[in-house]
């Protein structure tokens, strides 16, 4: 088991207030996802803003009894997600920031690029999405058909289309990944004003995490400069696959913390809203809290896993799958608690059973990761040699986000 | 308001698995429509929790409510409506007509098979959404339906669905059998939701057919081994 020390418990202690703030607007927006918009000035939105900037961009960092808060790591992540999606990870992911684009950036991006990246986070309230899965494709890395083209006169131009991009709609920058090349080293990411004439971002109405408001974005003759291309100043093989791969691995535990934080919401709604429990029911509650208790370890063990090392993403594959399965499994009992109607008469425990799914969906389906676990297995056993393929994941190249494999 | 007790043996009209076959060719609509077209001429079914979920249609023509074993005129002061975000967004409404019905759970089971049947159709259907959406896409160059994960996880799906097929085939079944057929149901609807990737979880696709399928065994049947109703007080009521 993994226990938070004195500095992360101060930041769970703050996030519990953050997350009681964002429950109570959590079904104003699940029926009007616009209303994050008329929500801006309720500090935990406001505030999500300028978080998840890395120390060297970022003057006024987030500060608890005297603890400076960059949100930079895997660990205080899940710490703080944790708890606000307990509140409402829609509200949450709604919120303006960089939480997915900014790690690109941090990861990928030169000083300038990063300067001005972090600059405008820090300038004005502002979202950045995060645009990889396409229609049709997910986010199989090797099927992408978004291109990056040499442009005559210089630079580049962007064509294609992305789906289920969150926050799409909203967003004044755009991480784009694309393809400039053949292979691994030909996938290119790039950092594009959603201004920009050739952009074009319509939303998906989704049935849950509704806040987060998905959308689609077509790319026709989009001009991007090579200040644009991130990774520009690196070799194509850290600025490719590679170096997402491990983008990505930080992101596992924070999306596994969200279904661990949701799960958590349902049993604790039972407990509030049950008044008369059989001594079973009371049974089925705890064995529900040690089930949610044995993930959420496994999810911090994850991300100090990735803190100390980028490239051990396997915990997080773990985690992420099974953050995933108890979301979805204890919000379900949760509403078997209540009887008939209960997702008619218990709108939030409704709203949850809806939300969690979304979970399934983010950085890597479940299948993905298990194909991922299954090739570390397959490397690491005697009789599994060569049995798996070989990329930093160890799987085939894919993203995560949308893809069903 | 006028209220009558139910012959015990009604004619509901054709065979119960026409259900499945009009939910998993035409989706929920008509056959949901058919279901309280069977309760009687503009007439509304009301589950165990009191609760009808209709079209607005449906529900704007009603003039009486059953429930089992009981039909009444309908009391709309008296009534109250309760909706979800996608439901809304789907033309559904949920209308709490009837009081909590007396125990009369023989009346009910004709109903519930019923339901049953039609979600079994709904999962059908999204078991070919899941073939046509899989079977049109590749992955590292191979199509996605010769990866072993998916063969096994719709062969599952096959295996549940023949197994309800079995319990409902014949009559016979219980309220408990019917209320496990539909967790079942459930259950494997939301696998299959999982090998539909994103796309399962758009208000326009797929997923919006599970989820009202959801609805309906929530509002029609309720969880297994449920022997009570328990409102938003918390507090429980047997039935």
């Amino acid at each position: 088991m993994i226990e938070l020390d004195d500095r992360l418990r101060i930041l769970q202690r703050a996030a519990r207030e953050w997350a009681t703030e964002l429950r109570s607007h959590a079904l104003e927006v699940d029926r009007d996802p616009d209303a994050v918009m008329r929500l801006l000035d309720v500090p935990v939105i406001r505030g999500s803003g300028t978080l998840q900037i890395p120390p060297e961009y970022n003057p006024h960092p987030l500060v608890l009894s005297g603890e400076r808060f960059y949100m930079m790591s895997a660990l205080e992540r899940v710490v703080a997600l944790e708890e606000c999606a307990w509140g409402d990870a829609s509200l949450m992911l709604a919120a303006p920031g960089a939480p997915m684009a900014g790690i690109v950036v941090a990861a990928l991006g030169d000083e300038e690029q990063k300067e001005r990246f972090f600059g405008r986070l820090l300038e004005r309230l502002t979202w950045a999405c995060f645009a990889l899965s396409e229609p049709a494709r997910g986010s199989d890395a090797m099927a992408m058909t978004t291109t990056l083209t040499p442009a005559t006169g210089g630079g580049f131009t962007l064509n294609g289309g992305k789906r289920y991009v969150g926050n799409a709609v909203r967003a004044q920058l755009a991480v784009v990944f694309a393809r400039a090349g053949k292979g691994p080293t030909g996938l290119k990411a790039v950092l594009v004003d959603t201004s920009a004439s050739g952009f074009k971002a319509e939303p998906v109405p989704t049935l849950g995490l509704r806040g987060a408001q998905l959308g689609a974005i077509t790319l026709t003759d989009l001009e991007v400069s090579d200040e644009q291309v991130l990774g520009r100043h690196l070799s194509s093989t850290r600025a490719g696959l590679w170096a997402w791969l491990r983008t990505f691995n930080v992101l596992r535990p924070t999306v596994a913390s969200m279904g661990v934080g949701m799960a958590q919401a349902a049993v604790d709604y039972v407990r509030a809203h049950r008044r008369q429990l059989t001594s079973h029911e009371r049974d089925m509650i705890d064995t529900m809290d040690r089930q949610i208790n044995a993930v959420r370890h496994l999810t911090r063990r994850s991300a100090i896993a990735v803190d100390a090392n980028l490239s051990d993403g396997y915990i997080a594959s773990a985690a992420k799958v099974r953050a995933s399965r108890i979301a979805e499994d204890v919000t379900m009992r949760a509403l078997d608690f209540f009887g008939p109607a209960a997702r008619l008469e218990h709108p939030l425990l409704e709203k949850l059973a809806r939300d969690v799914r979304g979970i399934e969906y983010m950085e890597g389906t479940t299948n993905v990761q298990r194909l991922s676990l299954f090739n570390l297995l397959a490397r690491t056993s005697n009789a599994g040699r060569g049995m798996g393929s070989g990329t930093a994941q160890g799987g085939r190249p894919e993203f995560g986000g949308s893809s069903v494999t | 308001m006028t209220t009558a007790k139910v012959p015990e043996h009604v004619d509901l009209g054709g065979p119960p698995d026409w259900f499945r076959e009009a939910a998993r060719q035409h989706g929920y609509g008509g056959a949901l429509a058919s279901l309280h077209q069977e309760a009687g001429a503009d007439t509304l079914l009301c589950g165990p929790s009191g609760y009808a979920v209709a079209s607005a249609e449906t529900a704007d023509r009603a003039r009486r409510w059953r429930a089992a074993g009981t039909v009444a005129d309908r009391a709309v002061g008296q009534e109250s409506r309760s909706t979800t975000v996608p439901l809304q967004a789907l033309g559904l409404v949920a209308i709490r007509c009837a009081p909590l019905p007396p125990a009369s759970p023989s009346e009910y089971v004709p109903w519930a098979l019923r339901l049953t049947w039609l979600r079994l159709g709904l999962s059908g259907a999204l078991l070919d959404a899941c073939m046509e959406y899989l079977g049109g896409r590749t992955t590292g160059g191979e199509p996605m339906l010769r990866q072993q994960l998916l063969k096994g996880a719709l062969a599952d799906t096959v295996i549940a669905h023949l197994e309800a097929e079995t319990v409902l085939t014949g009559g016979g079944a219980t309220l408990p059998e019917l209320a496990d057929v539909n967790c079942h149901i459930t259950r494997t609807d939301r696998e299959l939701l999982r090998l539909l990737g994103a796309s399962g979880f758009t208000l326009d696709g797929p997923g919006r057919t599970a989820y009202v399928s959801e609805v309906l065994a929530d509002a029609y049947i309720g969880p297994t081994g449920t022997d009570a109703y328990i409102g938003p007080t918390g507090s429980g009521v047997s039935l």
